[in-house]
């Protein structure tokens, strides 16, 4: 090891084995398509059944926060790669967009805003989430992010079959970007 | 020369051993299939050097069944992440002074 080339030629080893440890690694595809089935779904709902669009909402972020879990914790298992410190702060990230969608809930549900506002309001308040969480955990949900604001601020100015559209762009935005190939400086 | 010698460590000599100690350094959990896919050592091998960084105390080993097939998950522990840091600053000054 006294050899300046050997150690030299020891480090490189190291950092490729730390280089293809950033860049083998790929959030899992189904939870890309499960949030891309519910954004949608509910977007559908929100425009041509109005009516069950509380009860859908009601129940199916919650359903798909237990289900990206267990996605989570599958692929975790099959990677064999388990970083507690991302997991604590993937769960407190996620987790937290309940603490900030409670109150516009509670507004909506006591009539100080209506429904569609709501609406707008989470979609506008999940898509910061999601961009945030493109920046500060996987590249892969900036785009999905940046679909829902947009959108969200296009439903001032568009109000047929907005919900719908933005739908369809939210979950094309997710099943581009869960596509595309992990950068290195993600993990 | 003397200087840089006495931090080095025998057992993080070998470039296996230091890159499965320098992967762990990032407080993770690796399972023996990916640090062997990362290091792309066969089983025998890695298995043997693995026990060797369990048996020093640089490593902690723990047996998992995850879908009834065993999983081996290791992490590092404090004595293995000291003996990391003071090997690689003298890797360090060894590079160093040889590019002076």
């Amino acid at each position: 090891m006294t050899d300046p080339e050997q150690a030299a030629a020891d480090l490189a080893f190291v950092r490729d084995a730390v280089e293809r440890r950033k860049t083998s690694h790929h959030a899992p595809t189904p939870l890309a398509i499960l949030w891309a089935v519910i954004v949608l779904a509910g977007c559908v709902i929100n425009d041509f059944a109005a009516q069950y669009a509380w009860m859908y909402w009601s129940l199916m972020p919650t359903i798909g926060f237990a289900l990206s879990k267990m996605i989570g914790v599958k692929d975790l298992l099959k990677t064999g790669d388990f970083d507690p410190k991302m997991g604590i702060r993937s769960a407190m990230h996620w987790g937290s967009l309940f603490l900030v969608g409670a109150p516009l809930w509670v507004m909506g549900f006591s009539g100080k805003i209506d429904g569609n506002t709501m609406g707008q309001l989470l979609f506008l308040v999940s898509g910061v989430y999601w961009f945030l969480a493109g920046v500060h955990l996987n590249r892969r949900f900036m785009w999905p992010g940046l679909a829902m604001i947009v959108s969200s601020c296009a439903m001032i100015f568009v109000h047929r079959y907005a919900w719908t559209m933005s739908g369809v762009l939210v979950c094309i935005a997710l099943l581009i970007g869960f596509s595309q190939p992990e950068k290195s400086d993600e993990r | 020369m003397s200087d840089e010698l006495d931090g080095f460590d025998e057992l993080l000599q070998h470039r296996s051993r230091l890159a499965a100690c320098v992967l762990l350094s990032d407080d993770v959990s690796l399972s023996f299939v990916r640090l062997r896919e990362l290091l792309g050592e066969t089983d025998g091998n890695l298995g043997a050097q693995l026990r060797k960084l369990e048996e020093a105390g640089y490593v902690k080993a723990k047996k998992e069944f995850a879908a009834r097939k065993p999983v081996t998950w290791y992490t590092l522990t404090d004595r293995g992440r000291r003996a990391l840091k003071t090997h690689l600053e003298a890797m360090g000054k060894l590079i160093k002074r040889a590019k002076v």
